[in-house]
């Protein structure tokens, strides 16, 4: 399943949920998501494509043919568009099916005690005669005695004056905030992980399943033995029922019957099973993967002359938020192919409208929270 | 011997008609002026007037006295005149205590008329009048015995007819072009044409219209100034538009009480406006004295209520607010909806910088539910959100 991993081709959907500083939380997050258009009937993803694909008028747009869900990517080349299978669901509307639902258990908060990190063994300049002293020179005198900047001719403000630059842009900065948002997938449920890759072309990427890590040791022993690490790639949990309590079989009353009815046996009822092009797991997921994590505000500012440049956390520009953070759920939808099938492609939008239901439930040591569309900054 | 009626009349002076009598009257009775017939022996019946203190006869139904005839023997042995006309010397004015016919010769003394209807009767075709003298201070009373009802004074620059008694016109007229009717009291009156003063009218104490008729005023105004220059105003402005203004030259205590033994009833068709100032800018309502409601109407209006309040609508009731909408118990904040439609329950005790702590919050926006004791401590959140692809491949088709 490693070979999956190069379907890159994702549209983000990214909410943010402002938390306070150093608070812990656990609690669990669901996340919904399902293929529809205010929720017209259609039938579902994978049949329709089928069907234009097949029609004699008309064709699916490249966009979504050579998307990575139906074509894979070779290095960085987009296949070739894939057979694929008529699933008989044309006309059956189902359209609905074509969802994944998520529940995790989310863990953790974000420090931000840290603060930006002031690195040793670099040439620092602080003040404007500093910056103007080094090699190349930063700033440049004005026969007022204020400072401007070499490579952007402002002048150097009391922030830029009193701060201390480092010099060598390239050095790798950062701060010691951290998230310590760690996520359990409890469970995942749709109904697209029956596709066989020999019946659906060799390049016919399923969804991509979601990392379960699991840290254990062989025995109830209190020393330290080194843990086992059992990562599963999950592509959905559950089963259908298809029969009642008392073992009755269930019928149009209650589940699907694929086929048409045209004669004797060609109507089979939705299973669990990947015995054939019929079964119930052969819809579209429209979800890629799902990633938690914390992020808060850090820009260093910098200049620059020529190759040469010096960065600070506390000039004119400079940002670091060090009392709240973002709790960042980031869908990862699939996206569409933006350069049809002549190349790779970063995708540009959704490979079909989804509606997205976020529902997070946090218990612990705060129940302060705002949630937007991008990185809160006030 | 006791006096007669008659007698007692002249006695008493309470009768200007004549008296009747025997023999001739004393001079002590009666007063200058009266008549009186008296039957005295050998004359008749003898009419007397009594003049400057005396009684004199004037007329007889009998012979001539005596005396009379003797004085007429001179004349020889004829017999005496019996008859008037055959009177020698007629015309003879030697009897200066008579009035003449063409009244030449003025009274000196009192003119007692004994007639009824028409004793005093003019029938001059022309100019008839009654003469009285100048610059007099009484110069005609009319009066019963020293009670006068009508008094002409002709004191120069102060002449007038003084009435003593009521003047009763009845349906006459009294017309005239400058009456002046200066003090006293007029009952009633009757006004059928304008009345027009030139003065203000300061002095009247009270004025009352009977049923059904109105006080129409164009331009004008009713004011009322009950002290000196504190006034009461109403008046009307176009449109029909009244005006009541109260003024307190020296305060701001010239209130408006309206005390009604029965309903008020404003109705109007628009607005309702009550516009306070001041420092004190309440508008209350009581009952029974006890205050119930009371408007602070300033920039900050508040709505204060003695007693259990209950808001009971018939439909919905909608609390809407530009602001924050709060709902506090004993000062305590129990219920908080801010101006992001979030509703907050509760205050906490603490909350972290730029939050409002509470018990239980509900934000709208992201339709986010929480419970918490406080900051770090047993907090409980449901957060709901929702958001699709803001852009994204059309379904095929």
């Amino acid at each position: 399943m490693g070979s999956i991993h190069n379907n890159i081709q994702i549209f983000q959907i990214k909410k943010y949920i402002k938390i306070p500083d150093r608070r812990l939380f656990s609690g669990l997050l669901y996340v919904n998501v399902v293929n529809h258009n205010d929720n017209n009937s259609s039938d579902d993803f994978i049949q329709q494509v089928y069907d234009v694909d097949n029609a004699s008028s008309g064709s699916v747009v490249d966009g979504i043919e050579y998307s990575s869900a139906f074509a894979g990517i070779t290095g960085s080349t987009a296949n070739s568009a894939q057979t694929l299978h008529d699933r008989g669901r044309n006309n059956m509307k189902t359209s609905f099916a074509d969802y994944d639902c998520f529940v995790f258990h989310v863990c953790g908060g974000m420090t931000l005690a840290g603060g930006p990190v002031a690195p040793s063994g670099l040439t620092t300049a602080q003040g404007g005669s500093a910056l103007a002293g080094l090699t190349p020179s930063m700033a440049t005198e004005q026969v007022d005695g204020s400072y401007v900047w070499a490579d952007t001719g402002g002048t150097l403000t009391s922030a830029d004056l009193s701060a201390t630059w480092y010099q060598n842009r390239s050095n790798p900065y950062g701060d010691y905030c951290s998230h310590f948002v760690k996520h359990h997938l409890i469970s995942r449920i749709n109904n697209a992980s029956g596709h066989v890759k020999e019946t659906n072309g060799s390049r016919y990427f399923k969804h991509r399943p979601q990392l379960r890590r699991k840290f254990t040791v062989s025995d109830d022993q209190h020393y330290a033995s080194a843990a086992s690490i059992s990562n599963e790639y999950v592509l959905s949990n559950g089963t259908y029922d298809t029969k009642t309590s008392n073992g009755t079989d269930l019928d149009g009353k209650n589940i699907i019957t694929l086929g048409t009815g045209n004669s004797a046996g060609t109507f089979h009822d939705l299973d669990n099973t990947f015995d054939g092009n019929e079964d119930g797991n052969t819809y579209y997921s429209p979800v890629d993967r799902i990633a938690i994590y914390g992020e808060h505000q850090f820009a260093p500012a910098s200049h620059f002359a020529g190759s040469s440049g010096v960065w600070s956390t506390a000039g004119t520009g400079a940002v670091h938020i060090s009392d709240y953070w973002d709790l960042v759920v980031d869908v990862g939808v699939r996206g569409n192919n933006a350069s049809g099938s002549s190349s790779v492609g970063i995708s540009n939008k959704a490979i079909m409208k989804s509606q997205v239901n976020v529902s997070f439930q946090p218990f612990g040591e705060t129940q302060t929270f705002n949630v937007s569309d991008s990185a809160h900054t006030s | 011997m006791a006096l007669t009626r008659e007698e007692r009349k002249l006695l008493h002076q309470k009768s200007k008609q004549p008296t009747f009598g025997t023999g001739k009257p004393e001079s002590s009775e009666g007063n200058n002026g009266d008549l009186s017939f008296r039957q005295v022996e050998g004359s008749g019946t003898v009419q007397y007037v009594k003049a400057q203190g005396n009684w004199v006869a004037v007329a007889s139904s009998g012979e001539m006295p005596a005396i009379r005839t003797t004085g007429s023997s001179s004349m020889g042995t004829s017999g005496g005149v019996t008859t008037h006309s055959s009177l020698n010397g007629l015309l003879s004015d030697d009897h200066t205590q008579y009035l003449l016919i063409d009244g030449s010769r003025a009274m000196t003394g009192d003119l007692s008329i004994g007639g009824g209807d028409g004793a005093l009767t003019f029938t001059n075709a022309g100019e008839n009048s009654i003469k009285i003298p100048d610059n007099q201070a009484s110069a005609l009373i009319i009066e019963e015995a020293d009670t006068a009802y009508l008094t002409f004074v002709t004191t120069d620059s102060g002449e007038k007819i003084t009435l003593g008694k009521k003047l009763e016109a009845g349906s006459v007229e009294i017309e005239g072009s400058a009456f002046d009717i200066d003090g006293g009291d007029v009952s009633a009156i009757t006004i059928s044409g304008d009345l027009t003063w030139s003065s203000d009218q300061s002095g009247v104490s009270s004025l009352s219209l009977a049923d059904a008729k109105n006080i129409n005023l164009t331009t004008g105004n009713i004011i009322l100034t009950p002290s000196a220059d504190d006034t009461i105003t109403i008046d009307g402005a176009t449109h029909g538009v009244l005006n009541i203004t109260t003024v307190d030259d020296a305060g701001a205590d010239a209130n408006i009480n309206i005390t009604a033994d029965g309903v008020i009833t404003i109705d109007s068709a628009n607005n309702i406006i009550l516009d306070t100032a001041g420092a004190n800018n309440d508008v209350i309502f009581k009952n029974g004295g006890t205050e119930r409601f009371a408007f602070k109407n300033d920039s900050t209006p508040e709505l204060d209520v003695t007693g259990e309040f209950i808001l009971d609508g018939s439909a919905g009731i909608t609390i809407d607010s530009v602001g924050e909408t709060s709902i506090k118990t004993n000062g305590s904040t129990v219920v908080r909806a801010s101006t992001a439609g979030n509703v907050f329950l509760h205050a906490a005790a603490n909350a972290p910088t730029g939050y409002f702590a509470s018990g239980i919050q509900m934000k709208k926006d992201i339709y986010h539910f929480s419970t918490g004791f406080e900051d770090f401590k047993q907090n409980f959140t449901m957060l709901n959100i929702y958001k699709e692809p803001d852009t994204f491949e059309a379904y095929p088709s």
